[in-house]
């Protein structure tokens, strides 16, 4: 085997030996047979003549001997490509145009493929991913979808202890801020907490130190804290001494305890920096005083199936509500369903859709582009006809004329496929640049082996498919008509013709399906930003402030805390007014509370915000009704709420509800009146209807500080900034903001999709244009002689440029029908991502189709007009 | 006028230059020179198949080539047989041998 390998290897690398050596065996046999001959008498010419006839042709003979080395087709591949390569550079200007096209064909499909590798193929890197589960409640009447929903320590509690699924069940709780201080700047660190079990359940261990113990998860537990490495890194220098340290966090001094690997990111690569133990006490139940919430995650045991999972869980939520203390609702949780999802469905079911309909519209757009390299090849082809007859005749068989088709496209895309690669890369740069919101995982898009293998399957089939159609013409080659005919205009036309129509056609239709797809993710963009937010966000800052509640324990320091930051912000020259919310509007923690109306059995959800007297006036939302908060509303003793248009009419239908009452926190709750109706406003995400809320007067530990500025309210930032530290000089500010970046920050998951559709649509247009235009001057360089005689019968210029304007118009009409009905059936892979039209907008559809007619009318003008100039005489005599 | 002399069946060529090798090293036009005079009027073997035979079988490693210089004192490229080539050339033979035995016996059961 061995021996045969390096046989081969000679014959192809030292080519000339062997032939040399060739040449000098069949000469020494040709010697030794003349002497022979000449030994028994013949004259040496007559010796000569019959050793070479007994020997048969010299060539042929050689020929079988390279045929024996075993290298026959790889050495006429590789003439094939020569040949091929020179015929490529022979014709700078399709060779440019054909490789270009390809490789904006395979750098979309690279970049996107990229992004789609790292982000949906790999595994989340925590072990045995499949069986990690996230866990939420799901009430009465609620839509299951959200899965972002908080779970109460109780039900959290009721889970770990009573399941008999699960391996483990950990929680971590909502994202929040740690003022980090010490050496270096205050600075706000977003930290977690968690489960002392939460890393263990993960399987990923610290590289520095150790994870947290039980002992350090309960009520009174000694402060310890874990650190990213990226936090570490930056702030720490990497400091190898560093555990067992202390640093301090919200000006309390904390032992660090491990330093997590560099890889790990929980949930995705925004994930926290630093680590706390969460401390539930482990008897909370539902008659304790007070508790909070977390998210719940969690490790089935192995083999275990999700439905078992769902009902254990059920089970265990109906033990609960049977023993649940007043005020809460026997009936609190759903008698039949869980929310529970994988963490990679979690984290990766919104974006999937997005991704794979990307994926989708670039394979598009390498059809496009093969589609239209197909036809550049087809015209090519047809030019040279002559080239194949002649070689045909000269003893080429059609299989290897194909196969030299198949190298030449092979090697244009091949070509393009190393253009596509770069263009790729530059592709996932831009992708990154453009920051698409809520991808986990975009740090590690990059060029592995499973992109190049990519790359070269689609690059193969790039091939294939550019060079099946000349191959499929030639095939059917007359020769005899080919060398007869004299002109470059001639024959294997009908079926060269047809196909090159219907790949136009097929251009237009997928052209079409794109665009489509592309105006409804910048109709719905547009939609979304039009929306009304129920307030005036021009001109208005945001900086959130949120104090320590080791250093702020009780309501009361809060409030003294913010009513002197609000004096000072307001006595800032360049500032109209100043208010603080929690939630302040266009975000997406919002605080539901139940809520008990007065005359109304039951109790309802509704979002809850705390704001100071000054809000609505500083954000410009009308009254509807009633009176506005007053500094007398301010404080614990006040019992004014005021009621968004959309709780007003959920609740009270067309009455005004101005002065009936309602109460939080059940039958121990206060009744509060309703003292004013405002106009409701939007939060995150933007697409969901604005809620039924409540606004009561107050201060809360956590607040955003909004400041309506006289101009620019950037140019306030640090002030506001230096006001706050005036008051807490170890208060950081952060989330710093105006609301209109805050806007535009709400729609950018519809920016993100509308743009990069129309990037990849705008190829596609444009793609099928040059297709249009290819076809449409190529048929009109056809039919020189045919309009030539038309003329000279008296067809007028607009005649001819109907003519031809009508066939273009045709493939156009075609493409366009076929494009719609392909649209109609694709677009409702949209559905999840549109927002505020149909997938079957009307409009969209009309305007599409309108763009795309244009495109293709005026590819069709500029060789119509050609035709027009067509001379008679000319045209005639070229014959 | 017709040849009388048969074809050689597809394969036994290699056999034959195998065989012929088996006794010593020669150069190409020495082996069809041999095969020829051993086989003169029965066997038609065209001179031009020779070649492209060798370069197969070297090329399987059953011989190996060397350049030599023959007796008239010519420079010659001199085949011999390798270890795996005795071997296949044994095979061969039995090959060989069982198949005309079996061959013969139809033949002759037919015959009777």
């Amino acid at each position: 085997m061995l021996s045969d390998l390096l046989y081969r290897l000679r014959a192809l690398f030292r080519r000339n030996s062997m032939e040399a050596e060739l040449d000098e065996e069949l000469r020494a046999h040709l010697e030794h047979q003349v002497e022979k001959y000449v030994q028994s008498g013949l004259s040496p010419e007559e010796a000569a003549r019959r050793a070479r006839i007994e020997l048969g042709g010299l060539d042929q003979v050689k020929e079988e001997c390279r045929d024996s080395w075993g290298v026959r087709l790889i050495t006429e591949l590789v003439q094939d490509l020569r040949y091929g390569l020179r015929q490529l550079r022979r014709n700078p200007g399709f060779t440019a145009v054909a490789v270009i096209t390809l490789a904006l064909g395979i750098g979309a499909n690279t970049a996107v493929f990229s992004v789609v590798r790292a982000v949906l193929l790999s595994r989340l890197p925590y072990s045995d991913p499949d069986r990690l589960v996230c866990i939420t409640d799901v009430f009465p009447g609620a839509l299951p979808s959200s899965l972002d929903n908080l779970v109460a320590d109780p039900d959290y509690l009721h889970w770990r202890d009573q399941n008999q699924v699960f391996q483990t069940v950990a929680a971590y709780g909502q994202l929040r801020g740690l003022n980090l201080g010490g050496k270096g700047e205050l600075e706000r660190i977003d930290a977690t907490e968690v489960s002392w079990d939460f890393f263990p359940m993960l399987g990923v261990r610290p590289v520095l130190g150790r994870s947290f113990l039980p002992e350090e998860d309960r009520p009174g537990g000694p402060p310890v804290v874990m650190l990213s490495h990226s936090l570490w890194q930056r702030r720490f220098r990497s400091d190898p001494k560093l555990v067992g340290k202390i640093i301090t966090l919200n000006e309390k001094g904390y032992t660090v305890i491990g330093i997590m690997p560099e890889s790990f990111h929980f949930p995705a690569d925004w994930g926290p920096e630093l680590f706390v133990p969460l401390c539930i006490a482990p008897n909370l139940n539902w008659d304790s005083p007070s508790f909070g919430a977390v998210y719940v995650i969690a490790r089935l045991k192995p083999g275990v199936k999700f439905s078992r999972a769902t009902s254990d869980l059920v089970t265990i939520n109906r033990r609960s509500d049977k023993a649940l203390p007043p005020p809460y609702s026997p009936q609190m949780h759903d008698k039949s369903r869980i929310g529970m999802v994988t963490l990679h469905e979690r984290l990766l079911g919104e974006v999937r859709p997005l991704l794979l309909i990307l994926l989708g519209a670039v394979g598009f757009v390498l059809l496009l582009a093969c589609a239209n390299v197909a036809n550049l090849q087809l015209a090519r082809a047809a030019t040279r006809e002559k080239e194949f007859a002649v070689r045909a005749t000269i003893g080429a068989g059609r299989v290897r004329l194909a196969r030299q088709l198949l190298v030449e496209s092979f090697a244009l895309a091949v070509l393009g496929g190393a253009a596509g690669l770069i263009l790729g890369a530059g592709g996932v740069a831009l992708f990154r640049h453009l920051r698409p919101p809520n991808i986990p995982g975009l740090t590690t898009v990059g060029l592995d082996l499973w992109v190049f293998a990519f790359i070269a399957a689609i690059t193969a089939f790039a091939g294939i498919v550019v060079g099946l159609a000349p191959v499929f013409v030639a095939s059917g080659l007359n020769l005899d008509e080919a060398l007869k005919e004299s002109g470059p205009r001639t024959s294997a036309g009908g079926a060269a013709q047809r196909l090159r129509a219907l790949l136009t056609v097929s251009e237009v239709a997928l052209a079409l399906v794109l665009l489509t797809g592309a105006g409804l993710m910048v109709r719905s963009f547009v939609r979304l930003s039009s929306i009304d937010p129920g307030f005036d966000p021009q001109h208005l800052l945001t900086e959130r402030v949120m104090l320590p509640l080791d250093k702020y324990p009780n309501p009361a320091q809060w409030t003294t805390f913010f009513q002197s930051v609000l004096e000072r912000v307001g006595g800032l020259p360049g500032v109209e007014s100043v208010a603080a919310a929690e939630p302040p509007p266009l975000t997406s923690a919002y605080l539901q509370a139940g809520v008990e109306v007065e005359g109304r059995p039951g109790w309802q959800y509704s979002d809850e915000c705390i704001i100071t007297p000054s809000y609505f006036h500083t954000l410009r939302m009308p009254l509807i009704s009633g009176r506005d908060f007053t500094r007398d509303d301010a404080g614990s003793a006040s019992r004014a709420v005021i009621v968004s248009e959309i709780f007003a009419r959920r609740f009270f239908g067309n009455k005004d509800p101005v002065g009936r009452r309602i109460r939080f926190g059940g039958a121990q709750g206060n009744w509060c009146s309703i003292v004013g109706v405002v106009r409701s406003t939007r939060h995150l995400p933007l697409t969901t209807e604005p809620s039924a809320e409540v606004f009561t007067c107050g201060t809360f530990w956590s607040m955003t500080l909004i400041v309506r500025a006289a101009s620019d309210p950037a140019s306030l930032a640090a002030a506001v900034r230096s006001k706050v530290q005036e008051v807490d000089p170890n208060q950081p500010v952060y989330d710093v903001a105006t609301m209109e970046q805050r806007f535009s920050n709400a729609v950018a998951p519809q920016r993100f999709n509308a743009l990069v559709m129309a990037i990849f649509a705008g190829m596609a247009v444009i793609l099928a244009g040059v297709g249009v235009y290819g076809v449409m001057a190529y048929s009109v360089a056809r039919r020189t002689h045919e309009i030539g005689i038309r003329r000279a019968l008296g067809a007028q210029q607009q005649d001819v440029m109907r003519l031809v304007l009508r066939r273009g118009a045709a493939l156009a009409l075609v493409g366009i029908t076929l494009g719609l009905a392909g649209a109609l059936a694709l677009t409702r892979f949209l559905s999840n991502l549109l927002y505020g039209v149909t997938v079957r907008d009307p409009q969209t559809f009309v305007a599409v189709s309108l763009i795309l007619a244009a495109v293709a009318l005026m590819a069709s003008y500029i060789p119509a007009r050609r035709a027009t100039k067509v001379d008679p005489m000319v045209a005639l005599r070229y014959e | 006028m017709a040849d009388k002399r048969i074809d050689l069946p597809q394969g036994t060529l290699d056999l034959l230059i195998l065989k012929t090798l088996a006794l010593e090293p020669q150069h190409g036009w020495a082996i069809s020179d041999r095969i020829e005079q051993i086989s003169k009027d029965v066997l038609c073997i065209k001179q031009g198949s020779l070649y492209p035979a060798l370069h197969r079988i070297e090329r399987r490693g059953w011989i190996k080539a060397r350049w030599g210089t023959s007796g008239n004192n010519r420079r010659a490229k001199y085949y011999e047989l390798t270890k795996s080539g005795r071997k296949q050339l044994q095979d061969e033979e039995s090959a060989w041998r069982k198949l005309a035995a079996a061959v013969g016996q139809i033949l002759e059961a037919a015959q009777g």
